[in-house]
């Protein structure tokens, strides 16, 4: 019931509000705060009398003149029991509506204002009534869907409708479900009730696109996720690097004690490699896992990329790669610049890493339009296995002997943080090509 | 690394909770010819310090739980007591904050681990051969 009530807050236009057992109103939407506003006061006697009744279990329609904003207007109320909630109770001006429309088609408009898809089915299952919404989800295909079973068809949401009026039907209590419809996420609410016209018993149902809900809530998961991963692994690397530290003191300590030999030399020299990988994949664990507070300040991507560039030409040189930059000068946006810088040397080395002598690696910056930058990383190296283009920005995803796998997961962070995306695609002639876009900074005083 | 042997007779107090490096460094810096000493803790570091003269401390930032920087207080003791004596702090933890009070309270270096032995013992040879 809560459920629905949230929905119905959220969705209908007309001004709707709920009373507590106390009468007070504990619940409302913008349209009757708006309405309130004006003048429409509920705290009458008369508005007592009717959510007395409603609170009784009944429900109730009437019609009341009010004064709103110093004119008197018409309202077709209707007050619903919502259970241990209190009672819920929808306003509609018909005013401007003479009064033989009225009767007729007051229920069918109250019906179909409501934006949420409603379904009202007989006990069987066929479909009794359908809101103009409900009528949009069913589409054309189908055409006049009244006195057809709710399961129209062996895809969602049918399915998981026409199981919920069998959950209704045999437990007699209100059922909910959730759907998921092609790239759809629904929230299905359904109850009971007799028709007071016939004495016929019906299932009412009402679906709730959750979908941008779902996707928030995924993003939000995510984020949370990350924030706990990145404690965790900043605390464990917090916590071994002083063993790793006392093991390099040891060895020190040991080949300071011991006669230098070939053979022993040989393998300190290894034990060290280990220690030193273990020490970088500790200062990358810090790294990905710190909380940074970033300091955000207008720049341009120009003065960033060249010093980076330039920072990379030695590591470059040593590889005999060749580093080319085309960087449009003068794109403004905001920027913590050693975040940027961090992020765009990581590109830049790795690019480096996987080029073969003599091979060109090419870091561009232009003005992609439509108020973007777009930045791109290029070398001539293997490039990326396709099969592995969904996960290289994964924690711990590696393809490289020896790589820690947080290189491309603290890029995207840093990027992110930025208000851009990073996407790593293979270039039209091989090679890997990492292509990122900064939202552009406009200064109101330049433009 | 070798050093001169007149270098040898001077004392060395190392400082740190954790037993195993506090005991790879005393080997070491015996091996050198120093005479070492050593504490786990800040109390006893302090008596030790009370006592007898030393030419070096090298001493932990943190030698107890999370976010300890007992190694402070070694250093204002030492900076007080006598002013000959270099310290050295390490610290895994360090910030630029702490790093610029340790300077501020009279540490000769900050060190970050981690380092190899070869680094400590460098910057040590050349704070004492400064004195």
């Amino acid at each position: 019931m809560r459920d629905t009530i949230e929905a119905l807050l959220e969705t209908v236009p007309d001004p709707l509000w709920m009373v507590g057992t106390h009468f007070g109103v504990t619940r409302f939407n913008p349209a009757f705060a708006a309405l309130r506003a004006k003048g429409f006061d509920v705290s009458t006697e008369w508005w007592r009398d009717l959510a007395g009744r409603v609170l009784e279990g009944r429900s109730v329609s009437a019609e009341t003149d009010v004064v709103v904003d110093g004119v008197q207007r018409t309202f077709a109320v209707t007050g619903t029991p919502a259970g241990g909630d209190g009672a819920v109770f929808l306003a509609r001006d018909i005013t401007d509506t003479s009064r033989g429309e009225r009767k007729g088609e007051e229920w069918s408009l109250t019906f179909d204002a409501i934006e949420l898809p409603v379904f009202i089915t007989h006990y069987d299952g066929t479909i009794a009534r359908l809101n103009r919404p409900a009528h949009d989800l069913v589409g054309a295909g189908f055409g006049d869907v009244a006195g057809r079973p709710i399961r129209m068809s062996d895809r969602e949401p049918w399915i998981t409708l026409g199981d919920t009026v069998s959950a209704v039907r045999d437990s007699r209590t209100p059922c909910t479900a959730q759907v998921a419809a092609g790239d759809h996420h629904w929230d299905i609410t359904a109850s009971w009730y007799r028709s007071a016209a016939d004495d016929e018993e019906r299932v009412i149902l009402a679906l709730r696109d959750t979908t941008d809900i779902m996707r928030l809530q995924e993003s939000v998961r995510r984020g949370e996720q990350l924030a706990a991963l990145g404690e965790l692994v900043a605390g464990v690397a917090h916590e071994v690097r002083n063993p790793i530290f006392g093991m390099g003191l040891t060895v020190d300590a040991l080949q300071e004690i011991l006669p230098p030999d070939d053979d022993v030399l040989e393998l300190y020299g290894i034990l060290r490699q280990w220690l030193d990988r273990l020490n970088r994949l500790m200062e990358s664990l810090l790294e990905y896992g710190k909380t940074w507070s970033l300091d955000l300040r207008e720049g341009t991507i120009d003065s960033v990329l060249h010093s980076v560039v330039d920072g990379c030409r030695q590591i470059a040189a040593d590889s005999a790669v060749v580093v080319d930059a085309e960087i449009e000068p003068g794109l403004s946006m905001l920027m913590d610049a050693n975040r940027l810088s961090h992020a765009f040397e990581n590109l830049i080395t790795n690019a480096i890493q996987h080029s073969k002598p003599g091979q060109h690696v090419s870091v561009t910056a232009r003005d992609a339009g439509a108020g973007m930058i777009e930045c791109a990383v290029r070398d001539h190296g293997p490039g990326f296995n396709p099969l592995d283009l969904p996960r290289v920005f994964q924690p711990f995803f590696t393809s490289r002997r020896g790589g820690t796998g947080l290189g491309l997961s603290i890029v995207q962070r840093i990027v992110d943080e930025h208000g851009g995306t990073i996407t790593a695609v293979n270039g039209e002639h091989g090679g890997a090509v990492l292509m990122m876009r900064f939202p552009m900074y406009r200064n109101a005083i330049s433009q | 690394m070798r050093f001169p042997s007149e270098r040898r007779q001077e004392k060395i107090l190392i400082v740190d909770d954790e037993e195993l490096i506090v005991l790879a460094m005393r080997k070491y810096f015996e091996g050198l010819g120093y005479s070492v000493d050593s504490a786990h803790e800040l109390e006893e570091a302090q008596a030790l310090l009370a006592n007898r003269r030393y030419d070096l401390v090298i001493a932990d930032l943190r030698l107890t739980g999370i976010g300890g920087v007992e190694g402070l207080q070694i250093v204002s003791d030492i900076h007080q007591r006598c002013a000959d004596t270099r310290v050295i702090l390490l610290s895994a933890y360090g910030t630029p904050e702490i790093e610029r009070e340790s300077y501020n309270r009279g540490a000769d270096a900050f060190l970050h681990k981690p380092k190899s032995m070869m680094e400590i013992a460098s910057v040590a040879v050349n704070l004492l051969e400064q004195r």
